[in-house]
C-alpha cells in the first residue's frame, strides 16, 4: 500500500466524518464514547474529560470486543455490566444522545439512561422482549416507542427537552411523547443499565453497545433546532453513512 | 485514523501520514471529495440530465420547472413516442405500440429494458412452478405486451434488466393476458403483471431447494420492481402442478407430499409482505395415451384428496384437465391454452370477489340396492352433458374397480340435484384380491385413435355443473367435474 509523506487536512482524510462528529461534540461540551477505547476498568471519553466507570458488580462479566466489524460493549442478561459517567448531565431534562448498538439472541433491555439523585423520576432507553425501541420515563407518562429495526447495527437518536420525548432513527422513523416531570437535577448517564446500584436484573439485557454519543443542554431532535443541532445532525449522518 | 471499526470490505489504497486519504470497498473508491469538486459535480449533473433532483423536496421551485421539462424522444429509439420526461431512473412517455394497449402512457428504465404501461394500484405476480406440460411456451407476444410482462434474472454476461417484455407465451402469461382481457373489454383499472415460471423437472416429489430458491429471486425481483415504482407488490397466484408427473407410489404419499411442498412454498412466501397466498392449478388428467386406470389411479386420487383437504392453504383448482385438448405429443394446443387461462381468470376473479369455486367434487359413494349414490360438493345443480365432448362413453367417465360389476347407467338424482345415481349390470360383489369395490370418475377410458386430431384425456367424463361462459377462442366453457375416486360405502 502506498504511503505519501504529506499531512493531509482532517477533511481530506477517508475517515473525515469521525473527526467532523468529534469536532462538533466537543462544541457542545459533549461525551464521545467509542467501544474501541474501553476496558473493562474504565471506559475514557473519545471526547470529553472523563472516563466512564464500570458497574462490573460481577467481574468478568463486562466485556470489549469486536462485533460484526466493529468494537463492541458485550453486556449479559442479568448481569450489571454497564458503566456510569458522573455529571454528564447538568439538566436532567434537556439533552440529547446517540447510540449504536444491536441485540443478538436476546433483547438488549437497558441501553442508556440519564438519571438524577434519589427516587426521582428518570428517563431510559431500552430494547423491550418484544424487540420495540422504547424511550420513556420510569413514571410511564411519557413512552416513545418504534417498531423492531430488523437485525444489524442499529441507530437510535433521542432528545429530552421540555418534558418532551423524542426518538428518531436514521431512516426517518420518528415517534415522540410528552408530559415527562420530576426529573432530579444533576444527572448521571448509565450505560447499559438503569440504577448506578447493582439489582433490578430484569432491566438488564444482552445489548451489544459500539457508540454513545451524549450532548447536555441541546435538543437536536427539534422541530427548530439550533444552528449547532443541525450541524450536529449532519455529522451523526454521515458518520452513519461512511462508518457504519 | 486508529480504527477497528471499518464497514465490511474496506481496505486502505493510499495513506497519508496522519490516516488513510483514498479507501475502497466493493463498490468503488471512497474518499472525501472537497467542497468546490462537489459544487462542480452538482452544476455539471444538472446540466447533463436536467430531470434528475434528489432536492426536489428542498428546492420546490427549481424540481417545478425541471419537471415540465421535455427530452427528445429519440431519447427511447425509432419508436412512436412523444412527451417524454424522466423521473428518477425511469423514462415516463406517451407512444403508440405494438400491443393491444393503444396509445397511452408509457414508462422505460433509463439504461433500457422492457416497456411497460403506467399503471394504477399494487404491481401483481402470477408465477408458476412445475414442468411438463404446463411449461410449454408458444412463440409470439401476449395480447398485451406491456401489461404482462416478465422480471427474470440476467443470464450470465448480459446486462440486468428490471423489467423484460415477453417474446414466448406461458400458461402464466396467457393467464395474466385474458385477466387483463376482460378488464381491458369493460374499461376497467389494467394492472401491471409480472409473470415467470421456474421449471421443475417431471419427477417424485420432494422438489429440490434450487427450484425453492429460484423462485425467491423471481419474488425478491417483482418486489423490487414494484419498490422502483413506488408500488407494493402482490403475489395475484402461485401456479402448482400436481399430477401424474410426479409419479407417485400411492394416492397417501402424494397427498402428504404435496401438502408437504405447498407448506414450504408458504414460508417462503410468508413474511415477504406480497398478500394472502393463492395456489392455482389444474387438475391434471394425463396424456392422451394414459387410458389404464390403475395406473393413473394413485396421481388422481391423490390430487382428488389434496382438492377435498388441502391443507391450511387456499388452493383454487380451476378446471378438470381433460377439458382441454392435446396435439399428438400431449402438449396442449394455442386454444386449449387460451381456454384453460380463461378458466383460470374465472377462478381468480372469483376467489377475489370472495366467491367460492368448485368444480364438481365427488365426496361420497353409497350403496342404495344395485344402485350406487354419489354425492358432489357443487357449486349449482349437476348436470350430465350428454353430447359427451370429450368422449367418455355411456357411463359418463364413471366407473367401478374392485369388483366384477360395470355400470349400466348413470343418471342425476331425481331427489338431489347434487347426486349422480349409477346403475349396476350385476351384484357389487368384492373381485378376488381382496381391495373393496371403489367408484371411479374420470380415472380412465377408452384407448384414444391419434389420428382424430383434437385429443382429450381419457381419463375423462361429462358431467358438469350449470355454469357456463364463453371461452376467447368462442367456444362455452363449462365447469366439468374433478377425478375422484373413492371407496364404495
Amino acid at each position: 500500500m502506498p504511503k505519501v509523506p504529506v499531512t493531509l487536512p482532517p477533511m481530506a482524510l477517508a475517515h473525515h466524518a469521525v473527526t467532523r462528529l468529534a469536532d462538533l461534540t466537543r462544541d457542545a461540551n459533549g461525551l464521545w464514547l467509542r467501544a474501541i477505547d474501553g476496558t473493562n476498568a474504565g471506559w475514557p471519553a473519545h471526547v470529553g474529560d472523563i472516563t466512564a466507570e464500570p458497574k462490573a458488580i460481577e467481574p468478568g462479566f463486562s466485556r470489549f470486543a469486536p462485533y460484526r466489524g466493529r468494537m463492541a460493549l458485550h453486556l449479559t442478561a442479568g448481569a450489571n455490566g454497564g458503566f456510569e459517567a458522573p455529571s454528564a448531565a447538568p439538566d436532567p431534562g434537556l439533552w440529547s444522545a446517540a447510540i449504536i448498538w444491536t441485540s443478538g439472541a436476546e433483547e438488549a433491555r437497558s441501553l442508556l439512561t440519564v438519571r438524577g439523585g434519589g427516587d426521582a423520576n428518570y428517563v431510559f432507553l431500552a430494547e423491550t422482549e418484544d424487540r420495540q425501541i422504547v424511550f420513556r420515563d420510569d413514571a410511564e407518562r411519557a413512552v416513545a416507542a418504534l417498531p423492531p429495526a430488523g437485525g444489524g447495527w442499529q441507530v437510535s437518536i433521542l432528545s429530552c427537552a421540555a418534558g418532551r420525548l423524542s426518538l428518531a432513527r436514521p431512516d426517518g422513523a420518528e415517534a415522540e411523547a410528552a408530559g415527562v416531570t420530576d426529573l432530579a437535577t444533576d444527572g448521571r448517564l448509565l450505560i447499559g443499565c438503569r440504577n448506578h446500584r447493582p439489582g433490578m436484573k430484569k432491566t438488564l439485557g444482552s445489548a451489544i453497545i459500539s457508540e454513545v454519543l451524549f450532548w447536555p443542554g441541546l435538543d437536536i431532535l427539534s422541530r427548530r433546532p439550533a444552528p449547532l443541532a443541525i450541524a450536529l445532525r449532519d455529522a451523526l449522518d454521515t458518520f452513519i453513512l461512511w462508518e457504519l | 485514523m486508529p480504527s477497528d471499526d471499518k464497514k465490511a470490505g474496506r481496505g486502505v489504497l493510499v495513506e497519508a501520514e496522519n490516516g488513510a486519504a483514498i479507501e475502497y470497498d466493493e463498490t468503488g473508491l471512497v474518499l472525501h471529495l472537497s467542497d468546490i469538486v462537489v459544487t462542480d459535480l452538482a452544476r455539471r449533473l444538472g446540466r447533463l440530465a436536467p430531470a434528475i433532483t434528489t432536492s426536489a423536496a428542498e428546492q420546490p421551485e427549481a424540481a417545478l420547472v425541471r419537471q415540465v421539462e421535455r427530452l427528445d424522444p429519440a431519447v427511447l429509439g425509432d419508436i412512436d413516442a412523444w412527451d417524454v420526461t424522466r423521473s428518477g431512473d425511469w423514462f415516463t412517455f406517451a407512444a403508440r405500440l405494438p400491443g393491444a394497449e393503444g396509445p397511452r402512457r408509457y414508462l422505460r428504465h433509463a439504461a433500457g429494458g422492457g416497456i411497460v404501461a403506467e399503471t394504477g394500484g399494487p404491481v401483481l405476480g402470477i408465477l408458476g412452478l412445475g414442468g411438463g406440460r404446463q411449461a410449454t411456451t408458444w412463440s409470439g407476444a401476449p395480447r398485451f405486451p406491456h401489461h404482462v410482462v416478465s422480471c427474470p434474472p440476467p443470464h450470465e454476461g448480459e446486462p440486468d434488466r428490471p423489467v423484460v417484455t415477453l417474446r414466448h407465451r406461458s400458461a402464466d402469461s396467457e393467464l395474466a393476458d385474458a385477466l387483463i382481457a376482460v378488464r381491458h373489454q369493460a374499461y376497467r383499472r389494467l394492472p401491471l403483471v409480472v409473470t415467470g415460471h421456474e421449471l421443475v423437472a417431471p419427477g417424485p416429489l420432494p422438489v429440490p431447494d434450487a427450484a425453492l430458491d429460484a423462485l425467491d429471486v423471481l419474488l425478491d425481483r417483482m418486489s423490487a420492481l414494484a419498490g422502483a415504482f413506488g408500488k407494493d407488490a402482490r403475489l395475484l397466484a402461485l401456479r402448482v402442478e400436481p399430477g401424474p408427473d410426479n409419479a407417485p407410489t400411492d394416492a397417501e404419499a402424494f397427498h402428504r407430499d404435496w401438502i408437504a411442498l405447498l407448506d414450504r412454498l408458504a414460508e417462503r412466501v410468508a413474511g415477504r409482505d406480497l398478500g394472502a397466498l393463492r395456489f392455482l392449478t389444474v387438475a391434471d388428467c394425463g396424456a392422451w395415451w394414459q387410458n389404464d386406470a390403475d395406473a393413473n389411479r394413485p396421481a388422481l386420487e391423490g390430487f382428488h384428496r389434496l382438492a377435498l383437504r388441502p391443507g391450511m392453504h387456499q388452493l383454487i383448482v380451476a378446471a378438470a384437465g381433460y377439458m382441454f385438448a392435446q396435439d399428438g405429443l400431449g402438449q396442449p394446443t394455442p386454444e386449449a391454452a387460451s381456454e384453460r387461462a380463461d378458466m383460470e381468470a374465472h377462478a381468480l376473479e372469483a376467489a377475489l370477489a370472495r366467491q367460492d369455486w368448485v368444480c364438481p367434487l365427488m365426496c361420497l359413494a353409497e350403496r342404495e340396492g344395485d344402485v350406487i349414490r354419489a354425492t358432489f360438493k357443487t357449486a349449482g345443480p349437476l348436470v350430465i352433458d350428454h353430447a359427451d365432448p370429450f368422449g367418455a362413453g355411456p357411463g359418463a367417465g364413471f366407473a367401478l374397480a374392485g369388483t366384477e360389476a360395470r355400470v349400466a347407467s348413470v343418471e342425476i338424482a331425481p331427489d338431489d340435484p347434487e347426486a349422480v345415481l349409477i346403475r349396476l349390470d350385476g351384484a357389487l360383489l368384492p373381485a378376488p384380491g381382496g381391495h373393496a369395490p371403489r367408484l371411479d370418475y374420470a380415472i380412465g377410458g377408452p384407448m384414444r385413435d391419434r389420428t382424430a386430431g383434437e385429443l382429450h384425456a381419457p381419463a375423462c367424463g361429462a358431467l358438469r355443473d350449470d355454469w357456463q361462459a364463453v371461452s376467447r377462442t368462442g367456444r362455452a366453457l363449462h365447469r366439468w367435474a374433478l377425478p375422484g375416486s373413492i371407496e364404495i360405502r
